[in-house]
Order: structure tokens, then C-alpha cells, then sequence
């Protein structure tokens, strides 16, 4: 929210100053995201008054005559739209002939005939504000003819406060002071109230008659929750013979510090009391307000085109809430307007939606001049919805949704009354419209001692009262016991340990003392950390295995799925940001393949990640390595190659690292991912459980990510099982061995043969081993001779008449299957 | 042949022998079994015995001279061959080794490691929860109804079946308080996710450290002195914690912290790192209600607890100086490779 500071200094006229407002909000939790210091019109800009506005024949300027005071009757000729039919007296921003603005100098010229003497300019033009749109224009006698404008418009600084959600009592600029003067221990002087109402109700005669939608409405979203109401506090005052135009400059200069378009008097007051109050207001030009009625309807007239003041068409929905004026019948009751309301015709008699925007139907226009001021309280859930909906945020809304002051509705339509009598010469009617009962906060008990305990400080309850007070609460102090009334504009105070946060915040945040919990953690929690443990001990063995993590991103698209040969992703996005991240990725692996790419061509690729992935059947957790290139490349010695097998080697040294078991089951045919090549494909079992795969990456997912020569892979599901262990005391005796050579077709694995031969050995074989594949004569095709080394132990020395019935069994097994042994 | 020139005739024979087998060779000519000493001995018995004593003191005197000499000159020669054979296995070790890959974490994981080591040492439980989650336990159970403008502050990513990627690790306070009973300590690593664009300092993925602890009395100032320990963890003696009010829907009071960092490298400030609070009692009913949903005990009604959250992304930009929160994704070895050992 950005405010000029001496909007604040106005209000607190004993504020420090605006250099030393940082730290201070900060401490109330409001912190500034800048202060801008906004300068004053440069000098050589003037005010000048027109005399005279005319247009110049076959052209789109206007030759406006103007007194400029001092420098006498000047002509000006310009092209801004608002400068068309200006009325004498009405005064603009002049730039005199010699000042120079935007690195251009300006002087006298003729242009079509018009002798233009420096130029009339726009906000923006004087950097004043955003507005490039027309002249600044101010009303007849805003300052003597020729001043300087700089003497009037002054330099400010600019707040730019953020405001969190549960701060809507902040979002004005009483409401900022009002927190300041708590803190800061100031006086706050008010702005003024308006013309006080003579009588206020809803049966005045000649006044507005104001009907409201039912208590207890029910929402389809959320039908448990009943909604409190739809509006629970409606004030309406007419104020008639107003005089249109251009607002005060102070009103204006405030406006535009604060960001906000100066339009028109009857527009800006409106705004400027958003600004000063906190509390939104719409302004109906009273011919269009049917029947002097106002009909806040819920539940009515869905599916019809609301066209706003800004020329935007909305649909409405089943549970908007609608400002619609008496026609087309006169209603006397609510229940008539439900049951007429079908009638009406689209369009007709929508002043606006309320809250959010108003109507085409009841805009004020240039000859608008007796309004209607609507000033309420509405409900901030059904506000949200339809602005969000509908996809309007404004200014006002903003405030709903945030929750303004229930109470603060009269206060706000008397003070709007009061501007538009005082700048645009409107008389307000004496009678004030005002319906509804406000729901207020809540009475909120507490003692001292709990809010003591809660923030571990130690403030009296004498000062927590004091300080509630300070807040606007009201509060009733029974020893401990505290029974607080919080103000009105508090909606986000419910419970007391909304209390004990004031309380802290006002004595001080910054004296909260450190200590640190004494907890004895409950039985339920051990155990919890294991899953972490055992993800830290894999990150760190693969790490020191060589492989370096990487973490990459979990969204995929379908594209990228079908070019990896991964499962389709099932979790998708409703809103993806862009093309390729559209869905959640169903593997890691193509992952790791993308991370590989962002290595140069050649480089030793060796990766590995720990993520989660979105499979149709559940996230899970995984671990991937890959690994390209060489293990060591070639240097003056010759390079360690890569290969399945060191790559296999590399997972057994971690499993070993981590004392667990690992076997690769060797796939085939169908059973092999299709991402891996056909031939070189396993499933990783470890310590007994199948976790996941190894391989090598297929050549034609491989081209598709741009990798060219051997990749290889392995996923695996986490948490990776564990086993039993125990510890066993080695036996001393020395080992027997026993070489054998089996023959066995290709398509048998070393895994099966060594799955045999561990099955059939029994307790004395201690380790199988691999030392010779031989493929050729005399070798039948198709087969092969895989000689292993078979080492015994026992508890004591083994002779040869304990290990040779063990290899009986084994050659009988061997040859059960149909296999053949290889003579020395 | 005096005794005397025969001893220096073999002395000289000794000390110039070139090598092993040529001493070898000496050591047979005079002290062998039929050697020129060897051989003086076998007269003994000639002379008479008067005589004989003496002159075998003489030549045992002699021979004892030259069995020293062979001895220290076979010491000689062979620590000469030793040295003549190692000098021939001299290499020049300056060439490389085998260039063996060498492996690391990446830098999200060391700042996390950093921190939850921190936390480790003071009891807490390091935990981690599902990236998918419904809108219950995102929002709804931490005091965040469908209807709150504070879910404008979290732009969120839906999926198209309804649930949502987590806005913050926040959900997993729900998580573990259902399945586990008060007092408790943990922290959660884990990534989250913003519907938006990326930037140099915006990521739509990126990781937030989460702590939570409950129990019967727990005080703000407890959160205090928990945030100042990180601190001092993280950033050395002399850091210090600030506190100011903030607003999270779950926490009440609510705060952001902020640490003084004495920056090594450059100018020293207050760095605001995250959010705090202590937790509303909205969410320990939430919580009770899904407890009792799967049958369990309502228990967490009456306690009090704080949780905090952090983005170890900001932390390892500001220690290690990254220029861009993207660096941390792309996995450019020359980037990530960078983050090895004691980085100070």
C-alpha cells in the first residue's frame, strides 16, 4: 500500500520523520518494501486559468485562452481529449515558454494558426503520476493565476508499506496511523466526520430504501458452512446539485502519490476516502436508481450480462452478490424481489456488483450531479469468490476480501457526503439510510499467565491491559483475568493468542530473551529417523564411489516421456507455466539422461540423484546412477574403459560399502524395460528384494537425448530393505578349493550356475567365483564353459573327505539339469 | 710369507673387491677351508708344542682381522647393490595418476546437511513427506480455508484430479503430528513448488526446511533461542537473531526472522532468512480430527509448539555467492562440481 507521508504527518502531527519510519513499522510487522522520495513540479510550470476553449476548425486541437497571472493572456493549442469544451475558470498545469522538461526545451510556436505559448501538460508529462491520458485540470480558483505549481503541489515521500492479509485495519491511512499511535504512544487526530445525519434508518421519506439478502445463506463450495450474511451493513445519503469536475489538487496530488487516477469530484472522493478510511464506497447517479431503491441481492439474475462503468461485460453467477435498483416494480419486501427479480430485463437496473465494480447502469457521468453514496459491509467469502471468478481485483475488493471495519459504513458515506458538498457545492440530504446489523468481534477472555507462558516474557497484566487499550480494545481487568472487547476494525483478533501477539508486538518483539526447549521425546517418534539416516549413508556412498549428485527437476511433459520410453504421466498439471514441464515425471532416469546432456560430448559422465517420482501406482522415492564414458580415461596410461561390467562393479562396492547383498537377475524379452538394450538388462535384487533395474540405455532412446556411444543406468526404489545380521567370529582354519568348469548352453546365466551351485554346496562353501569364459572348440555351439573357483571352509582344517562328497553333489546337480563338465 | 704381508695382502684383496662374489671369492683364498690362513692353522701341529700356543694366537689374530673386513665389506657392497637396484626403479611421479571420477553433493544437499547437522545436535528427527499432496493438508489444515486471501500468497500448482504439488513443506507439521504423539522434534527437507515464472531469484521447484516441535510448554522465546542456535550453527559466535511480527495462517503469534551475518567477504546485514511462529491452535484441532478419523486419540488440544521454515536455496546463494537460483538445476558439472570439501 503506498501513502504519502504527510498524509500520516496529518494525522499524527507528532510522527517522526519519514527517514526514520523504516525500523519502527518493522517492528509493528509492517514492513516497507521503499519509500520513494517524489519530487515537486519543476519550476517554470504554473497554473493558468482558461478563459476561453474553443476548437480549431478541421483539426483535432482545442485553442484554449488563458490568464497566466502575472505573464497576461497566453493561447495554447492541444490535442488532449479532456481539453475539449473546458468551462472558463478551470485551471491547468502550464509549461511555460524557456523550462525544459524531458531534455526538450519548450517556447512559443504556432501551431495551425494558434500562437501556443509553452504547454498545458498531463501527469505524466510533469512526472507526477501515471497519467498520460488529458490535461491535469484543477477547479476555478485553486490558486491565483500564474502561481508556480510547485508552491502548491509539494514533494513527498511515498510509503510503500506491505501489508500482510490479517492487516486489513491497516490498509488506509487512518488505519496506519491508528497502529502507529498505539505504538508510538501518539495523539491521532481524526479526519473530519461529515455532515452528521439528522435521523438514520431505513424509512426516512424522500431518503433510499435499502432491502438486504437473508441471513444464513448456504454456498454449493461449502454447504456446511453457512455464510453469516451477505451484507450485514448498508448506509446510503443522497447528496444533490453537485457540480462535476475536477477534484481539489489537494485531493488530486494524494491520489496520484498513492498511485491511484484522478477522474472526476464525484469518482476521486470516493477513492480518496477508500485511501483516508479503509472503507470502499460506490457513487450511483441517483436518476438511475430506480424508485430511489437498492435491492442487495444474492442468488438472483445468474447467467446475465452485468456491463460495468468501464465498458467490461461479466456473466453472473448463481452466488453473486448484486446491487439492483427498484425497478421494475416497486418492491416493498425482500420476498417480492426474489419472486419479480426473473422478470427483469438483462441488464436493466444492475447498478453493480457489489464490492467489485460498478454498473454501466448508474455510472456517474459528466452531468451527473445527485448521487447516491453506498457505503457497506459486505460478506468477504462471497466477494473473493466472484472477483476471483470473474477475474476483477480492485481496489476495493482487495479491501473486502481482507475484512473492513463492520461498523465503519455511516462514517464513511457521511464523510463522502461531506467532500461533495465542500469541493463540488452538493447539499447532502439530512437523512442518513442505514440497515443491517453488523457482525463485531467478539469478547476474547485470557489471563496474563497464559500469555506469559505462550511468549516466554514476562509483562504484567497491568501492561498487556495497557497496551490492549492503547489498540482500542476494550478491556475489563479482574487480577489475572483479562475480558477483551477488541475494536471494530480488529476482525483478525478471535482468540487470545491473537492477544498475546498484540501484546508482544507492542512491547516489543526485539525483547523476546533465548532459551531452549526441554523436551523428553515420546516413545511414538523413535525410529522416525531411520528412513533419513539410511538416504544421508546412500548420498554419501555414492559420493564416495565417485559418482557426483545431481538435482534436477520432477516436472516432464508427454514428449519427453514417450522420447525416454517412460511410463505416460498420470499427475498433471491444471496450469502448466510452459510446454515441456506440463506433468510429473514417472522415472528418474530420464532425468538423469537430460542432466547427462548438460556434460560436453566426450566428458565422463558419472551422476546420480535421490528424488521422488509420480507414477500412476504412487509417488515413491528412487535412486538412479549413470554412468558415459570411460571410468578413467586415457592418459600417458591406458584408460580404465567403461562397460557394464564396471559399472555393475561400482554398484557392488556400494552395496558392499553399505553391507548389503546385491545380485543382478538377468531379463529377457519382454520382461526387460524397454528403455534398456534387449540384451543387456537386469533386475537389481538387493539383500533378497527386487528394487529396481540395470542396464545399458537403448541406442534409440539414447539418439533421441542426443547421446551417442554407451550409457549406463540403474533405478532402484527406496528405502532400500534391509537385513539381519549378527556378528560371527571368523573361522581361523585355512580354506580347501576346488576348481570346476561347467558347460551350459548360452542362454543359462553365471547367476543361475551360481544359484545352483550355492543352493546344492551347503554351509562349507564359502564363495563361488568366476575365473574363465570359454566360448570355441571343443565346445558345442551354442554353449559355453564357465570355470569357477569353489572355496571351503569350516571350523577346522577340511581333508579331502569332507569336500569331495560336496562335489559329488555339486557334478550331480550340475548334470541334473542337463549341463556338462569340462575335464581337466 | 710373513703373517704380516699376508694380512695386508688380503686386507687389499678385501677392500678391492668390486662385488659380492668377487669377496666371496677372497674369503675362499685365505680364510676358506683350504684358504692361506686355513692352511698356516693345519702346521700348527709341526711345532713344537711350546711354540704352538703362541703362533696360533698370532694366526687366529690375523684371521679374526679378516673375517671384520669381509664383513663390513659384504655390508659395504651389498647396501651398493641395493642402492644401484632402486635406482633403477626410480619414476617420475610427477605425471598424473589414473584419473579415477570423483564424486560429490550437490550444493541444495550441503547446505541442507549444514543445517539439519545443526539440528541433529540440539534432538531433532530429520524427516521427509510426498511432493503431492490435497488441498487439506496444504491449506485447509493449517488454518488456510478455501476462501482466505492468504492463498493468494502461495500461487499454486493444481493438478488436473484436484490434489496440488505443496506450496510449502508446512504439510508434513499435519503428516507426522497425525502419526505420531506429543512431545516431538523434527525438521523436514524437501522441494515445493510456485506456479512462477523463474527468474534469477524465482524457481517454480525449490526446497524449504521445516522444523516442528510440540509439547506441553513450549514459549516463543523457545523459538527464539531454537532460531539463534541455527544461527550461531550457520554464521559463527557472534550471529544474532531479530524478530519481527509477520502473518502465517498457521502460526499465532507469527514472526520472520532475520540474522546478522558478519559476511567475510563483503558488507555484514541482517539477512532475512524466514518465517516462525507458534502453532495455532486451528491446527492441532485439525490435526486431533484427522487423528480421530483413523481411530486414534485426540492429544495435541491444550499443547503448545513452534514451527519455523527456511529456504536452504537463499542460504547457499548468500554463503557460497550464486549469482542465479537456475544455477542450482541446470547440474553444470563446472558448476556443482565446485561444491567439494570444507567450503569455510
Amino acid at each position: 500500500m503506498k501513502l504519502p507521508y504527510t498524509w500520516l504527518k496529518e494525522l499524527l502531527p507528532a510522527l517522526p520523520p519519514a527517514t526514520d519510519l523504516e525500523p519502527i513499522l518493522a517492528q509493528l510487522g509492517l514492513p516497507l518494501e521503499g519509500i520513494e522520495d517524489v519530487p515537486a513540479p519543476i519550476e517554470g510550470v504554473v497554473l493558468a486559468a482558461v478563459t476561453e476553449a474553443a476548437p480549431i476548425e478541421g483539426t483535432q486541437l482545442t485553442r484554449l485562452a488563458l490568464d497566466v497571472g502575472p505573464h497576461g493572456a497566453k493561447t495554447i493549442a492541444s490535442g488532449a481529449p479532456n481539453a475539449v469544451g473546458l468551462r472558463a475558470g478551470t485551471m491547468v498545469a502550464l509549461v511555460t515558454p524557456g523550462t525544459t522538461l524531458g531534455g526538450m526545451e519548450y517556447g512559443v510556436r504556432m501551431l495551425q494558426g494558434v500562437e501556443s505559448w509553452g504547454m498545458a501538460a498531463s501527469a505524466k508529462e510533469l512526472s507526477l503520476g501515471e497519467s498520460a491520458a488529458g490535461l491535469m485540470l484543477f477547479p476555478a480558483g485553486t490558486a491565483a493565476p500564474g502561481t508556480p505549481m510547485h508552491t502548491v503541489w509539494a514533494a513527498d515521500s511515498v510509503l510503500d508499506v506491505e501489508v500482510t492479509p490479517n492487516r486489513a485495519d491497516v490498509l488506509s491511512a487512518v488505519g496506519l496511523a491508528r497502529d502507529l499511535a498505539a505504538f508510538l504512544k501518539l495523539e491521532l487526530v481524526m479526519p473530519d466526520a461529515g455532515p452528521q445525519p439528522a435521523s438514520s434508518g431505513n424509512t426516512g421519506s424522500g431518503e433510499i430504501r435499502v432491502s438486504l439478502p437473508p441471513r444464513g445463506l448456504v454456498i454449493e463450495r461449502d454447504p456446511s458452512r453457512k455464510l453469516r450474511f451477505g451484507c450485514d451493513h448498508f448506509a446510503a445519503r443522497t447528496v444533490s446539485g453537485i457540480q462535476n469536475g475536477p477534484s481539489p489538487l489537494w485531493m488530486q496530488r494524494r491520489l496520484t502519490l498513492a498511485g491511484l487516477r484522478p477522474i472526476d469530484l464525484i469518482v476521486d472522493a470516493s477513492n480518496y476516502v477508500m485511501l483516508e478510511l479503509g472503507q470502499p464506497t460506490a457513487l450511483y447517479d441517483r436518476r438511475d436508481v430506480t424508485d430511489d431503491q437498492i435491492i442487495v441481492s444474492f442468488g438472483l439474475r445468474q447467467g446475465e450480462t452485468v456491463r460495468d462503468l468501464m465498458g467490461g461485460e461479466h456473466q453472473t453467477g448463481p452466488e453473486d452478490l448484486l446491487i439492483l435498483d427498484g425497478r421494475p416494480v416497486p418492491i416493498s419486501t425482500v420476498a417480492d424481489a426474489f419472486a419479480t427479480a426473473g422478470e427483469v430485463k438483462a441488464g436493466q437496473g444492475v447498478l453493480g456488483i457489489a464490492g467489485i465494480m460498478g454498473g454501466e447502469h448508474g455510472r456517474v457521468r459528466a452531468d451527473t450531479s445527485d448521487v447516491v453514496i453506498e457505503s457497506a459491509h459486505f460478506d468477504p467469502v462471497l466477494l473473493r469468490r466472484t472477483s476471483t471468478r470473474l477475474g476483477l481485483k480492485t481496489d476495493a475488493v482487495y479491501r473486502y476480501e481482507r475484512g473492513v471495519d463492520p461498523l465503519l459504513a455511516p462514517r464513511a458515506a457521511n464523510r463522502v457526503a461531506g467532500l461533495l458538498a465542500a469541493a463540488g457545492g452538493g447539499a447532502a440530504r439530512p437523512g442518513l439510510t442505514l440497515v443491517g446489523t453488523p457482525d463485531v468481534p467478539g469478547i476474547i477472555g485470557a489471563t496474563g499467565s497464559q500469555i506469559r507462558a505462550l511468549l516466554g516474557m514476562d509483562i504484567s497484566t497491568t501492561e498487556m491491559s495497557e497496551i490492549l487499550t492503547r489498540l482500542g480494545c476494550e478491556v475489563v481487568a479482574a487480577d489475572d483475568q483479562l475480558t477483551v472487547t477488541p475494536p471494530s476494525w480488529r476482525i483478525d483478533m478471535a482468540i487470545w493468542q491473537d492477544l498475546a501477539e498484540e501484546v508482544a508486538r507492542l512491547h516489543g518483539f526485539i525483547h523476546l530473551p533465548e532459551t531452549l526447549p526441554t523436551l523428553r521425546i515420546h516413545e511414538s517418534n523413535l525410529g522416525a529417523e531411520q528412513e533419513g539416516l539410511a538416504r544421508a549413508g546412500l548420498r554419501r556412498s555414492l559420493a564416495g564411489l565417485g559418482a557426483q549428485e545431481v538435482v534436477t527437476y520432477t516436472f516432464t511433459s508427454d514428449e519427453e516421456a514417450a522420447k525416454a520410453r517412460a511410463e505416460a504421466p498420470t499427475v498433471r498439471l491444471q496450469n502448466p507455466l510452459t510446454a515441456d514441464r506440463t506433468a510429473m515425471r514417472t522415472a528418474l532416469y530420464p532425468s538423469l539422461l537430460k542432466a547427462a546432456g548438460a556434460h560436453a560430448k566426450g566428458e565422463r559422465v558419472l551422476i546420480f540423484e535421490i528424488g521422488r517420482i509420480f507414477p500412476a501406482s504412487g509417488e515413491a522415492e528412487r535412486v538412479g546412477l549413470l554412468m558415459r564414458g570411460d571410468l578413467a580415461p586415457k592418459t600417458h596410461q591406458a584408460p580404465v574403459a567403461g562397460s557394464f561390467g564396471v559399472f555393475k562393479g561400482l554398484l557392488e562396492s556400494l552395496a558392499a560399502s553399505l553391507g548389503a547383498g546385491v545380485e543382478v537377475r538377468q531379463l529377457r524379452g519382454d520382461a526387460v524395460p524397454s528403455a534398456l538394450h534387449p540384451g543387456i538388462a537386469g533386475e537389481l535384487v538387493w539383500n533378497g528384494q527386487g528394487v529396481g533395474w540395470i542396464g545399458a540405455l537403448h541406442p534409440a532412446v539414447a539418439a533421441e537425448f542426443g547421446l551417442k556411444g554407451e550409457t549406463f543406468l540403474l533405478e532402484a526404489a527406496l528405502p532400500l530393505p534391509g537385513r539381519a545380521w549378527a556378528f560371527r567370529d571368523p573361522s581361523r582354519a585355512p580354506a580347501a578349493w576346488r576348481d570346476l568348469a561347467i558347460i551350459a548352453p548360452n542362454g543359462v546365466s553365471y547367476g543361475e550356475l551360481a544359484a545352483l551351485l550355492k543352493a546344492e554346496a551347503g554351509a562349507l562353501l564359502e564363495t563361488v567365483e568366476p575365473f574363465d569364459l570359454y566360448v570355441g572348440t571343443p565346445i558345442p555351439e551354442g554353449e559355453r564353459s564357465v570355470a569357477v573357483r569353489l572355496v571351503f571352509r569350516g571350523e577346522k582344517t577340511l581333508t579331502d573327505a569332507e569336500v569331495d562328497p560336496v562335489m559329488e553333489r555339486l557334478i550331480g546337480a550340475i548334470r541334473g539339469q542337463g549341463w556338462g563338465i569340462r575335464d581337466k | 710369507m710373513t703373517d704380516q704381508t699376508l694380512q695386508i695382502e688380503a686386507l687389499n684383496a678385501i677392500a678391492a673387491a668390486p662385488d659380492t662374489d668377487a669377496l666371496q671369492a677372497v674369503k675362499t683364498r685365505y680364510v676358506g677351508k683350504s684358504g692361506l690362513v686355513t692352511k698356516e692353522l693345519g702346521t700348527l701341529g709341526k711345532l713344537p708344542p711350546e711354540e704352538r700356543k703362541a703362533r696360533g694366537a698370532e694366526i687366529n689374530a690375523v684371521r679374526a682381522a679378516l673375517e671384520t673386513a669381509l664383513t663390513e665389506r659384504e655390508a659395504v657392497l651389498k647396501q651398493a647393490a641395493l642402492d644401484a637396484k632402486l635406482a633403477g626403479e626410480a619414476i617420475d611421479v610427477t605425471l598424473p595418476g589414473l584419473p579415477l571420477p570423483a564424486g560429490g553433493l550437490h550444493p541444495i544437499n550441503r547446505v541442507y546437511d549444514d543445517l539439519t547437522a545443526i539440528y541433529e545436535r540440539m534432538g531433532y528427527t530429520v524427516i521427509e513427506g510426498p511432493e503431492v499432496e490435497d488441498e487439506h493438508h496444504n491449506f485447509e489444515a493449517l488454518n488456510v480455508p478455501w476462501y482466505h486471501p492468504a492463498r493468494d500468497l502461495q500461487d499454486t500448482f493444481w493438478l488436473e484430479d484436484g490434489r496440488l504439488l505443496r506450496t510449502h513443506t508446512s504439510p508434513m507439521q499435519i503428516r507426522y503430528m497425525v502419526a505420531h504423539e506429543p512431545a516431538l522434534k523434527v525438521v523436514v527437507r524437501g522441494k515445493v513448488y510456485r506456479y512462477e515464472a523463474t527468474d534469477a531469484t524465482h524457481e517454480a521447484m525449490f526446497h524449504q526446511l521445516e522444523g516442528l516441535v510440540v509439547g506441553d510448554s513450549i514459549s516463543m522465546t523457545d523459538l527464539k533461542g531454537t532460531i539463534a542456535e541455527m544461527a550461531r550453527g550457520l554464521y559463527g559466535p557472534t550471529a544474532k537473531v531479530r524478530f519481527q511480527p509477520s502473518y502465517y495462517p498457521f502460526v499465532e503469534p507469527g514472526a520472520d526472522f532475520a540474522v546478522w551475518w558478519d559476511n567475510p567477504r563483503g558488507e555484514s546485514k541482517w539477512l532475512e532468512l524466514g518465517g516462525c511462529g507458534m502453532i495455532h491452535p486451528n491446527v492441532f484441532k485439525a490435526v486431533d480430527d484427522l487423528r480421530e478419523d483413523e481411530g486414534r486419540e485426540r492429544v495435541y488440544e491444550g499443547k503448545t509448539g513452534f514451527a519455523f521454515g527456511l529456504g536452504p536455496e537463499r542460504i547457499a546463494m548468500l554463503k557460497y555467492g550464486i549469482p542465479d537460483i537456475r544455477y542450482f538445476y541446470a547440474n553444470d558439472p563446472k558448476v556443482i562440481g565446485q561444491f567439494r570439501g570444507d567450503l569455510g
